[in-house]
């Protein structure tokens, strides 16, 4: 009776601990679209993005999960052209999509961390051109997060790339540089950008460098600690002010705010916070600390 | 027991106090300041002063401070033009940040103290944020240095050193300098120009204008504290020699010491690196400017440095430097100086008698010293304007 007992205690506890660690499968569509662009001085770019319909976006799909889960993903190329898809630092072959057609593959992660996608063929060319995104693995999704996906795009360049004439990077010299797609100060009204938040509240920020440019991005008013990093150049758990992330490298950072106010965040390559010549119409956000 | 207890408070509280105190810094911010570059060439330069009847510096000179103080920086703006100072890393409030999107900005013969807690012992920067793409490219731009209470160590509890360097990277486009961008104070914006430097300087020089030079002993920890406030990458060429450690970054200590051979420096950040040599040896720090776009090099630097053995090497009074390598020395030994050709060396020995002196025609002069007997001498240049340098030890062994 009592070994029973004993029997079907243990085999309650150990299933009551295990069912919440059954990873759960979550699907998830992503559309490879072709579109413009449009520069905070109003110039139309031609560009590309994974977005979550078939109806083109600037701003790239942010993928969350946790780290208990698997990510189904189901990419289709909506686009009238070949492109790939791959994922930076995973254990992943390269795929390629043909126009109008669909591929389907499995992510997970038990750690959390941020990795970037990309479409691989005519690198970097394709992935330049907007087709780079974030994944973002959290321990759970009840954390404040934001997401800053870091670009810069050179018109001549985007023009000459869209109708397959050849780029020579050597003599790239960006004149535009936004995050999710936006500039200041269209910027401050992206939510998912724009960091606002309490006093003593934990708030996370996923970076991802999508562009081709290294930058450099400055923090007015904290330190923040950085939980996970990509990049050799950054350690887990120093706590820094200034982050430079080279392409395609990513970083989750924390920030516990001590005071009050309104603080900049911008590239420190302060060309960067310029768009058509004009500063500070580039890389740069206004943080909200109530 | 409660009386003793409150003066134990009073007395601990006294004694804290003692450790921390006010800073005042006076920063005059102008715009008709100048300098110059190794090729002769003479920029238009922005940037602050101590007080207003003198010219600005270049870059502006470092405030160093007590991990503890309050520090005041009176601003007073006499230029024509709009300006701030942002206190980079400080992690100041938004009144005192200096960012003119967030708070305020100087307008002409407006005045200002910016004020704030020096938590954290480390290396920070300054600079004007008012259309600051171009006001930093003017040279509005400077260090900050908080010290720990021992202030021969990088942090509280952190490493010693027996000597410390600062070197501030940055870059400078004559094309800006020749003609400002002016910025439209009313839409707080400004057009700018492409940026393509073709100075590439540390503490302001660059070539032979650069002539610091970092000095030490083997086996003994050398401090240096490396920031950027250019728009370029730094790549830092720590030879291996020099057994270099990279130990703190954004005035705080990192998780774990590292040891690298090259170090990257980004535009904003700051970095500190432990030195400790097992050889007496003399060469170079490159430092390369790396563009980052294309991530390509466009321009470099060298920080020299020498070694010594035991006696080492003093920097003279006139800021000039004097080297003795080796040291001891058996049978000849080099005498390096910078900026005294013209001059003389003299050697005297422990009873001041002068014994050999010989003309400065380079920047290395070799002396045979196989004739003197074994002991200490005295080195000294004797500047071509009369000034003479410290004096050195030399041990002839």
């Amino acid at each position: 009776m009592n070994k029973k007992f004993w029997f079907l205690i243990v085999v309650v506890l150990f299933i009551a601990v295990k069912l919440p660690l059954q990873a759960i499968t979550i699907s998830k569509n992503i559309f490879i679209n072709s579109g413009e662009l449009v520069t905070v001085d109003k110039i139309k770019i031609p560009f590309l993005a994974f977005n979550p319909t078939a109806t083109f976006s600037t701003t790239n799909l942010v993928l969350d999960f946790t780290t208990a889960d698997t990510l189904l993903l189901i990419v289709t190329n909506n686009d009238s052209q070949t492109h790939g898809f791959a994922i930076k630092n995973y254990d992943l072959e390269n795929k390629t999509i043909v126009a109008k057609s669909s591929i389907t593959l499995k992510v997970y992660s038990t750690t959390e961390k941020v990795l970037v996608f990309y479409d691989p063929l005519n690198y970097p060319q394709n992935r330049y051109m907007g087709l780079g995104g974030m994944i973002c693995i959290h321990k759970n999704l009840n954390e404040k997060y934001f997401y800053w996906n870091l670009k810069e795009h050179e018109v001549a360049f985007s023009k000459k790339i869209a109708t397959q004439q050849v780029v020579d990077w050597q003599q790239y010299y960006p004149d535009y540089f936004t995050i999710n797609g936006l500039s200041h100060p269209d910027l401050q009204n992206d939510a998912s950008a724009r960091v606002v938040g309490k006093v003593g509240e934990t708030i996370r920020i996923a970076i991802a460098n999508t562009g081709q440019s290294k930058h450099a991005i400055h923090f007015h008013g904290f330190h923040l600690r950085v939980i996970y990093s990509s990049t050799d150049q950054i350690d887990v758990d120093s706590s820094k002010d200034s982050f430079p992330l080279e392409s395609m490298q990513s970083l989750i950072l924390e920030m516990i705010p001590d005071k009050s106010g309104s603080y900049s965040v911008h590239d420190h390559n302060l060309v960067a916070i310029s768009g058509g010549g004009i500063h500070p119409n580039g890389m740069f956000l206004m943080m909200k600390i109530d | 027991m409660r009386n003793i207890c409150f003066i134990i408070a009073l007395f601990l509280n006294l004694a804290n106090s003692r450790a921390q105190a006010n800073k005042t810094f006076n920063s005059i911010m102008r715009t008709t300041g100048s300098a110059t570059m190794y090729d002769g060439y003479k920029p238009l330069m922005y940037g602050f002063a101590d007080n207003p009847v003198v010219d600005i510096s270049f870059p502006a000179k470092t405030w160093i401070a007590t991990e503890g103080d309050s520090v005041y920086i009176k601003a007073w703006n006499i230029s024509q033009d709009h300006h701030t100072i942002h206190l980079h890393g400080l992690d100041v409030d938004m009144m005192n940040d200096g960012d003119p999107m967030t708070s305020f900005e100087l307008d002409h013969q407006e005045k200002f103290t910016y004020k704030f807690k020096a938590k954290h012992a480390g290396t920070f920067l300054y600079h004007c944020h008012t259309a600051d793409v171009v006001h930093v490219q003017m040279g509005m731009y400077g260090m900050v240095v908080v010290k720990p209470q021992d202030p021969m160590t990088a942090w509280t509890g952190g490493p010693r050193f027996e000597k410390e360097y600062s070197f501030l990277m940055s870059e400078l486009d004559s094309t800006w300098h020749n003609k400002p961008p002016k910025h439209d104070t009313t839409s707080m914006t400004v057009r700018i120009p492409k940026y393509l430097p073709s100075y590439f300087l540390i503490n302001g020089k660059s070539k032979q204008l650069f002539t610091d030079t970092i000095l030490g002993n083997t086996s003994s920890n050398i401090y240096l504290r490396l920031a950027n406030i250019g728009f370029y990458d730094n790549q830092v060429i720590l030879p291996a020699e020099l057994n270099a450690w990279i130990i703190d970054s954004d005035g705080r200590p990192l998780p774990k010491a590292r040891k690298r051979d090259t170090l990257n420096i980004s535009p904003g950040e700051r970095y500190g690196v432990m030195v400790n040599s097992s050889i007496a040896i003399a060469g170079s720090i490159k430092v390369n400017f790396v563009e980052l776009n294309t991530n390509s090099i466009r321009g470099y630097e060298n920080i020299r440095y020498q070694i010594n053995n035991t006696v080492g090497v003093e920097q003279t009074l006139n800021n000039q430097l004097l080297a003795i390598y080796p040291n001891p020395a058996t049978d000849a030994v080099n005498i390096g100086t910078s900026m005294a050709i013209g001059g003389t060396v003299t050697i005297t020995n422990s009873l001041g008698q002068q014994v050999q002196w010989q003309p400065i025609v380079s920047e290395t002069t070799l002396f045979s010293i196989s004739s003197l007997p074994k002991g200490l001498y005295l080195v000294a240049v004797n500047y071509l304007n009369g000034g003479t340098a410290t004096k050195m030890k030399l041990a002839k062994e």
